[in-house]
């Protein structure tokens, strides 16, 4: 009995001395790889089908050229990406080229040191990118994080079959008086029909966008406090309760299955909606859905303070700062966002070229939908400066668009919403300060 | 001691040596850490910074949304638990009978136990029940018109319950197993006796299958307070956070706010939540559970 147990101990003990041989051999075998001159490079980005599969075959064209690299492409939808990137970077096992949002740099750099300063590299040529774009939104702490894929603007999508219907001109410049009264018309016309596709958060890009155009300066300022007063914010608010009353917002009870993804919403879908506040960068996308689509700028009032047009990277490139091949990773992204072959692989897949050699090749080409084109360098002159990281707050948007959605269903008054916007927001950004003191 | 015994014990040991190195790296180092983190400001790239009580002071003086995701939690299970359970045991019941073809129905009434809380199926039924759905297309050919079932926030909570009552088949499968092993002698007792087809599920079916019964309030609670995936996609905990579960608070606040002391201090408030109602159930189980074996109970 002692025996056979003796045994079957004997041959588990074999088994797992023989797995960590045979997994040590293999990480061996990887070192052996990396000496004879043979590269493995992982990529990590994020995506709708059509840039995954450009992306692919951009990796595919790269390969090819130099056969010594190898890149594992890890891809996926933006649901859950940053999370999962935020594990990688703490677990030390992050990829070494990374797709990241401008957004995440300030909480990113505030925690930690994660990616390698890209101007310290020879291999990547900073010449075709625009010097202000790249200090405004790319830089942090004096680094270069990572190289802005794109050039990507806030834009409004319309629908032009349903501009037809009602006669609304294609030209014309909007103001956010137009778009109340317009809607308005809409609505009494056909009820069925809704000139706005907003849900909560794009109602919160609205406040913004209304109160700076108005006030100018910043949302939140960086000694954690707010940047607007209680009177402006009753006035968008009652602008806002305003579209719902007037049946310009489809009713948020209607619409509340597609609350964060409006581009889903079946009536958008239909056309029986007519503008949607998106990002240039999502336009293919978008417009794949809904063939007659075409875009406008975002609203701007007489005599703003500031624009409130944001036009920023649709990503940035960066490199992993613990890569064992941080040289090569910097000379993929080299190729992958100079390079004219990459340009005409991957064409407006992360929006209009932000280097400006991918740009000509694409119009040399003709590559380019000449709506982006057009809206992103009108977006661009009237840019307004990046957002700090604290008006980008994920909290405070929350409040806010929890807020909204009580204005929504009537469950507050303009003036209730602005005042407990503003008390939520006094205590979370105390309790914020508090927590980035250190 | 001797040397002998000393060494079957090491061998015992060898043997349980996977699971207990997966017991203590996978479970009890995150139970205890949890713990630690609870008491400390940590966003998971830097050290955590101790802080006391402050994270539960917080939650219940200033959290806006916790007494909220905690009322809708309460009611998520209290609506959930009694409506699945009963929902289970009906259909056992009515599988437990001799009819033709029974073994095919028993699957498919399994069937959705195993599509489960995927999120396939919370986006299928998003669709089925938004205001245009086919729920309720289906309902307006009996002349009932236009339940927003995901617009409303007073009724939002129960078509994200729905999904849970929908996957009652594992309660099923334990009640149906129990209800074929009560002895047919009980009823033809009570057959010969005179008593109603109410008297016997009340005086026999109930009482033979208290033990699962237990098993099954105690399982479905313990779930029902963790409920995430389902109404996380399919209504995201709005409108106007009618569905916004605890799950879901610690959800954001550890992966979207990177406040993972915070979100421990929380998953440990749901933790004794739980301890308590569980405990509840099981002081209360001596009254309204009956073992064959064992007339005195425990």
């Amino acid at each position: 009995m002692i025996k056979s147990k003796r045994l079957i101990a004997t041959l588990v003990l074999a088994f797992f001395t023989m797995s960590l041989i045979l997994a040590f051999s293999l990480a061996g075998s990887d070192k052996v790889k990396a000496a004879s001159n043979k590269v493995t490079l992982r990529f990590m980005w994020w995506g709708g089908e059509a840039r995954h599969k450009a992306t692919l075959s951009a990796i595919q064209a790269y390969m090819k050229k130099y056969p010594n690299v190898r890149i594992n492409a890890e891809y996926g939808g933006i649901e859950g990406y940053m999370q999962k990137l935020i594990t990688q970077l703490v677990g030390r096992t992050a990829p070494d080229i990374i797709q990241i949002d401008v957004t995440w740099i300030g909480e990113l750099s505030a925690q930690g040191d994660f990616f390698a300063d890209l101007k310290t590299f020879r291999e990547v040529n900073l010449k075709p990118f625009e010097e202000k774009f790249l200090r405004d939104w790319c830089y942090s702490n004096g680094k270069l994080i990572g190289l802005p894929t794109g050039v990507n603007a806030s834009a409004i999508h319309y629908n032009k079959d349903f501009f037809k219907k009602f006669g609304i001109p294609e030209n014309k410049t909007w103001t956010w008086e137009d778009i109340l009264t317009t809607a308005e018309k809409i609505h009494k016309k056909d009820k069925n029909y809704y000139l706005l596709n907003f849900d909560a958060t794009v109602c919160y890009y609205l406040l913004k966008t209304y109160v700076l155009q108005k006030k100018g300066g910043k949302w939140i300022n960086d000694d954690y406090t707010m940047g607007f007063d209680r009177k402006t914010l009753i006035e968008v608010f009652t602008y806002i309760d305003k579209l719902f009353k007037v049946g310009a917002i489809q009713p948020f009870s209607e619409s509340a299955p597609f609350q964060g993804k409006p581009e889903q919403n079946p009536k958008w879908l239909k056309g029986e909606l007519g503008m949607l506040w998106n990002w240039t960068s999502t336009f293919a996308a978008n417009k794949a859905n809904v063939p007659s689509l075409s875009m406008t700028m975002i609203p701007i009032m007489k005599n703003a303070k500031s624009t409130a047009v944001t036009v920023r990277p649709s990503q940035l490139l960066a490199v992993n700062k613990l890569s064992k091949n941080a040289k090569e990773a910097a000379k993929f992204i080299n190729w992958f966002l100079n390079d004219k072959q990459a340009a005409l692989i991957l064409k407006d897949v992360r929006g209009v070229p932000a280097s400006s050699t991918a740009r000509d090749a694409l119009e040399k080409a003709n590559a380019l939908d000449p709506v982006i084109t057009q809206i992103t360098s009108e977006a661009l002159k009237r840019a307004a400066p990046p957002e700090n990281a604290l008006s980008q707050n994920q909290e405070l948007e929350k409040i806010a668009t929890d807020v909204i959605q009580q204005l929504a269903y009537n469950q507050l008054t303009p003036v209730q919403a602005a005042d407990k916007l503003m008390a939520l927001y006094k205590q979370k950004l105390n309790e914020i300060k508090r927590l980035q003191s250190r | 001691m001797t040397a002998s015994l000393k060494r079957k014990d090491l061998v015992g040991l060898l043997y349980v040596l996977p699971w207990l190195i997966g017991f203590l790296v996978f479970k009890l180092y995150p139970f205890v850490m949890s713990l630690v983190y609870s008491f400390c400001d940590y966003s998971m790239l830097k050290p955590p910074r101790f802080v006391g009580l402050y994270n539960f002071i917080y939650m219940f003086t200033k959290d806006e949304l916790f007494p909220k995701a905690l009322f809708n939690t309460l009611k998520y299970v209290i609506i959930t638990v009694p409506l699945k359970i009963s929902f289970a045991l009906f259909v056992a019941i009515i599988l437990n009978m001799k009819l033709s073809g029974i073994n095919l129905f028993r699957t498919v009434y399994y069937l959705p136990s195993i599509f489960g809380g995927s999120v396939a199926i919370s986006i299928l039924w998003r669709f089925l029940f938004m205001k245009e759905g086919i729920v309720n297309k289906f309902l307006s050919l009996f002349g009932i018109e236009g339940i927003n079932w995901l617009g409303d926030p007073k009724i939002a909570i129960f078509s994200v319950s729905f999904l849970a009552v929908w996957q009652f088949g594992s309660s099923m499968v334990l009640f149906l197993a129990r209800l074929k092993e009560i002895p047919s002698e009980l009823y033809e007792a009570a057959l010969v006796d005179g008593a109603s087809r109410l008297k016997m599920f009340a005086k026999i079916t109930l009482p033979m299958i208290s033990p699962i019964m237990f098993f099954n309030l105690v399982m479905q609670t313990i779930n029902a307070f963790q409920e995430f995936t389902g109404p996380y996609i399919i209504t995201g905990g709005g409108p106007v956070n009618s569905t916004y579960l605890l799950s879901m608070l610690i959800y954001d606040n550890a992966f979207k706010y990177f406040r993972m002391g915070y979100a421990a201090a929380l998953s440990w408030v749901q933790f004794v939540i739980i301890l308590i109602f569980t405990a509840f159930i099981f002081r209360s189980s001596t009254y309204w559970t009956y073992y064959e074996y064992d007339e005195g109970r425990f």
